[in-house]
């Protein structure tokens, strides 16, 4: 995989907004169209607040890392962090005929993206969160 | 994020612009669920809003469950494409009253 963005953030609300900013701006790099690129925009900014809400449970002084790829043309994203321990049972989404706020986070990032899954993490971290989307 | 409550009898209006993200939404959720303490029917404006994530939504759901509870009219109206494909995306665009101004309602 031929790594196109690396950085660590501090896993806080507030960060959100510079993810996005990277997201888009590495998917214009990878020559994604405007659509493409807002879907991996919302599918990431959904895994990094899971990540800030579930994993950590806004707890502060916490970090996670972003990484952005691509691999024959397919975007391949990383998101590793050491919060709370979360396996594939963690991305099963919601039924959306029941009305009810929250929820719909795994349920987007599975619409969004081609793959959705938990890899086995690399030492240093709890979670390797793994999103694919073929691109071209 | 920005809020602008105006009143527009019978209406209270609520004026969300910019991003709607895990960050702002709690804003957005309080302004939402204050207005409808006031006992009015409530519609929110969405066209300036840039870019909508799921708390976002969330806080919609609040507000439209809220006020169904209460027997208020609840709406959104003028709704961004970024915020429509959200909505569109959590299929809830064909539960939610959505005006395209508010000519179509006041």
């Amino acid at each position: 995989m031929e790594v196109m963005f690396d950085q660590i953030f501090p896993a806080e609300t507030e960060v959100l907004s510079a993810v996005r900013g990277a997201v888009r701006a590495a998917c214009h790099r990878m020559g994604c169209s405007e659509a493409c690129s807002e879907q991996v925009v919302l599918a990431i900014n959904e895994a990094c607040m899971n990540i800030i809400q579930h994993g950590y449970g806004f707890s502060g002084g916490q970090n996670f890392t972003l990484r952005l790829g691509v691999d024959d043309a397919v975007l391949v994203t990383h998101l590793l962090d050491n919060g709370l321990p979360a396996t594939d049972d963690d991305l099963r989404p919601r039924e959306l005929d029941e009305l009810r706020p929250g929820g719909l986070g795994v349920r987007f990032m599975r619409e969004l993206m081609d793959g959705v899954a938990y890899l086995p993490s690399p030492d240093g971290f709890v979670n390797c969160l793994q999103l694919i989307k073929r691109i071209y | 994020m920005d809020i602008q409550i105006e009143d527009r009898p019978p209406y209270k209006i609520v004026r969300l612009s910019g991003d709607v993200d895990l960050h702002s939404s709690p804003k957005a959720r309080e302004a939402i669920l204050d207005c409808l303490k006031q006992k009015l029917p409530l519609l929110v404006e969405l066209s300036a809003v840039t870019y909508m994530d799921s708390s976002g939504v969330a806080s919609l759901v609040e507000g439209y469950q809220t006020a169904k509870k209460q027997g208020l009219e609840f709406g959104l109206v003028a709704v961004a494409q970024s915020a429509m494909n959200v909505l569109k995306l959590a299929r809830l665009d064909k539960v939610f009253p959505i005006h395209a101004s508010f000519e179509d309602v006041v």
